[in-house]
């Protein structure tokens, strides 16, 4: 089964759903009936990390949520074809005997699908929150691909999820919040663009043209999407690791998108994810990969937080030398006297990273310096630069002085 | 400052819809892999010119749509290739990775272009990733290991992307893209297709009937050219016409001739005459010339160029002459041993004998490497 997770309680609470899918049975030439870009798909490793490492965060933030953390349905398709497992513990339902999760097939998720929404309209102050990571296509809409995808030669497309399906049509539902993350590409599909006019993935419903004006303008009611990449680009990952989307996300929800909101003290809202996420993952992390620019729908969220923090969020700063020549032969320091904080990269030409840090908020600017074969006295001193880390991320490039 | 570029194209080239989408196609191969977006491209057609029989076709060539016109006297046809199982990809690498990924990346060219009309730039991003990375790593390691196509193309691109990046191979070794490369495999694709279509040979001749008329039409116009007479002056009058602009404009000035079309230039540029209506002299000369799968070093052989005689070369009114040429390619002749100062370029298609003379501009790799070598000569080129 896919629910793996339960808090009962008569109060408003947080149902996920979370889906990952690396593997892709039907996807390996079998298919003439398929659009050329589907006739061979490889198998993927990280969709089911990503998967596990969202569930894991959200069962450590449970009760931080708002609202807590009610229930979470879990689907993954393992790289290797096997089953997955989720252990059982004291907040598995009782119905859950087998440590065994449902695959991410076309027929289980549409499954979980109506059940994750059915436990989410209970309340219209529940917030379903949706977290899929699997390949990704762009057509006229932007397409996940779940474990069965292209096994029905007259349908198909019928074995995949639009993503702007489930935003558009969360509109309609009880449940008034509804939060999406999608780990996947956006690649453009030339030959899809024109063939997947009636595409008839998984569906939650049939929102009218009407029903989502109506929706969008009611003041209470945000439906917000943040997917990996922009249109047209691809999201990466790390092989056998995470995406790189999934791992700056996760690093933000643990505390590099935080603000601080009147009554909440320090918090997360889906209007400040997209930057921190990118920032999280170029600054922070230093992933090198020029489609990691992450891009929201609705960035309109109006009420409560989404998560409360246990503690001051720490922002990223990347300090590196500007001239292409340089990097890697300074040390670069990033310093701050009232925090105590020296952080020091010595010189090396491989790796070529940079100084990445992530360092508390503060009234007084970080001092980035560098020198090259920096003995006594150096031979060159790039730039002093002062750092002001308030509420963002920052990258600095140290020129010669 | 922008280059100017005069192509001037080999025989049996006549205008209709395939040569006018070729002539595109190749300009912006030229302007993506070599010269960058201020190339000013003139292609001087002198197919009209050319031999042209009657109603388009030699009475003289045998009629392959009825065999059996004539008396038979052979024993029996020549046998088809048997059928047999295509190499993979990798198998294809062990061989010869470097052509294996320039062949890959000829029908991902021809794909984008004939689909789209042009090749978008990730294309032509990843054509040059891939085109630095054979050449950096001719012989790499990891095509010992058994792959299939599609884990073949994947370690691939992620080691080309990341040779483009400055990364190590292990860091390209992980990462993954949750997407589907499209472009890529169609490509590959349209190559095994290619390869299994020609029975499970890499050598993929044409019908003999496209080759016999092909020779007829490259005999013919060779010898109107080669006939003093009104087809080589206005051959000769249409390039010095293309030639006009590209001098009066000051800028730096490449003359790129295939086949024929190499033949053509040598001559006109060893001729007095052509070079005094030019202005071309040994203080005023053609930034490069660059003769592709051509026969000027053959014809000077047979004393048949201009000025041959007088000793007289276009190196006389050419800084530098690069000449390529593809063993494959039987109508390709080296120049160096005729033409002191001018320097042949060894170039694998690795397609088949009929194949092989028109295969150049089709390859990434030649791009590549003739950009390299301009670039040894001063001449702008793009990625420098």
């Amino acid at each position: 089964m896919s629910l793996i997770w339960q808090r009962g309680g008569d109060r408003a609470g947080t149902h996920a759903l979370v889906l990952g899918v690396g593997f892709f049975p039907n996807l390996k030439g079998q298919g003439d009936a398929l659009i050329d870009e589907l006739q061979f798909v490889d198998d993927v490793t990280s969709p089911p990390n990503n998967a596990r490492a969202v569930v894991e965060w959200l069962i450590e933030a449970a009760d931080r949520l708002f609202p807590p953390l009610a229930s979470i349905e879990l689907l993954i398709s393992e790289t290797d074809g096997s089953s997955a497992t989720w252990p059982i513990d004291a907040d598995s339902p009782p119905e859950r005997t087998d440590e065994a999760i449902d695959k991410a097939t076309g027929d289980q998720v549409h499954q979980a699908l109506v059940d994750w929404l059915g436990r989410a309209e209970e309340r219209p102050d529940n917030v379903a929150l949706f977290y899929g990571s699997s390949h990704g296509m762009q057509t006229q809409e932007h397409i996940l691909l779940l474990e069965d995808a292209g096994a029905e030669p007259l349908d198909p497309w019928r074995n995949m999820l639009s993503l702007n399906h489930l935003q558009r049509n969360l509109y309609a539902k009880t449940n008034k919040r509804s939060v999406l993350f999608a780990d996947c590409c956006r690649d453009l599909l030339e030959e899809g663009r024109d063939t997947l006019d009636g595409f008839t993935g998984r569906r939650i419903g049939s929102i009218t043209a009407a029903q989502y004006a109506r929706a969008k303008s009611d003041e209470d009611r945000c439906v917000y999407l943040l997917r990996a990449s922009p249109f047209g680009a691809s999201a990466k990952a790390t092989r056998e690791g995470l995406g790189f989307f999934t791992a700056a996300l996760l690093r933000c929800l643990r505390g590099s998108a935080g603000e601080q909101r009147v009554g909440f003290g320090w918090c997360i809202s889906p209007e400040t994810l997209r930057r921190a996420v990118q920032e999280a993952g170029r600054f922070g992390l230093n992933i090198a990969d020029r489609d990691m620019r992450p891009e929201d729908e609705e960035g309109h969220w109006v009420g409560e937080p989404i998560l409360r923090l246990e503690a001051p969020p720490t922002y990223p700063v990347r300090i590196r030398e500007a001239d292409p020549a340089d990097v890697g032969l300074a040390r670069i320091e990033l310093t701050h006297p009232g925090l105590r904080c020296h952080l020091v990269r010595e010189p090396a030409i491989e790796p070529r990273s940079a100084l990445c840090a992530w360092v508390e908020p503060n009234f007084e600017p970080y001092h980035a310096s560098g020198a090259i074969n920096g003995g006594r006295p150096p031979d060159i001193l790039l730039e002093q630069v002062a750092v002001p880390v308030s509420s963002t991320g920052q990258d600095v490039r140290l020129g010669r002085q | 400052m922008p280059v100017q570029l005069i192509f001037v194209h080999g025989v049996a080239n006549r205008r209709d819809d395939n040569y006018d989408r070729n002539v595109r196609a190749r300009d912006r191969r030229f302007e993506k892999f070599i010269f960058g977006p201020g190339v000013v491209c003139r292609n001087p057609y002198w197919g009209d010119f050319g031999a042209n029989p009657p109603g388009g076709t030699y009475l003289s060539l045998p009629d392959y749509e009825d065999p059996d016109q004539d008396e038979r006297l052979a024993v029996h046809d020549a046998a088809v290739h048997a059928a047999e199982q295509a190499p993979s990809l990798v198998e294809l690498a062990r061989d010869d990775f470097p052509e294996t990924v320039d062949l890959i990346f000829a029908e991902v060219m021809a794909d984008a272009e004939t689909d789209n009309g042009g090749v978008p730039d990730d294309v032509v991003d990843a054509a040059r990733w891939v085109a630095e990375y054979a050449i950096h790593e001719p012989n790499p390691d990891w095509v010992r290991k058994d792959l299939s196509d599609e884990q073949f193309l994947d370690v691939l691109m992620r080691r080309a992307e990341a040779l483009a990046r400055h990364e190590s191979d292990q860091e390209a070794a992980e990462v993954e893209v949750l997407g589907i490369g499209s472009w890529l495999r169609k490509g590959a694709k349209s190559l095994t297709d290619r390869i299994r279509n020609a029975g499970g040979r890499l050598v993929l001749a044409r019908a003999r009937e496209d080759l016999h008329g092909s020779v007829a039409r490259f005999i013919g116009d060779v010898f109107r050219y080669l006939k003093d007479g009104a087809g080589r002056e206005d051959i000769r009058g249409t390039v010095r016409e293309a030639l006009k602009p590209a001098l009066v404009s000051g800028n730096k000035v490449v003359l790129i001739g295939h086949s024929m079309g190499g033949v053509i230039l040598a001559d006109c540029l060893a001729d007095p005459v052509f070079r005094q209506a030019l202005g071309l002299s040994a203080d005023r000369r053609i930034d490069a010339l660059v003769t592709v799968g051509s026969q000027p070093g053959f014809f000077e052989e047979l004393g048949l160029l201009t000025g041959s005689d007088e000793g007289a070369s276009p190196l006389d009114v050419v800084h530098a002459w690069l000449n390529v040429y593809d063993e494959l390619d039987a109508l390709s002749f080296r120049v160096s041993p005729l033409f002191e100062g001018a320097q042949d370029l060894r170039f694998s298609s690795r397609t088949g004998i009929a194949e092989a003379h028109g295969a150049y501009f089709d390859r990434v790799q030649f791009y590549r490497r003739l950009s390299n070598r301009l670039k040894d000569l001063g001449i702008p080129v793009v990625g420098q």
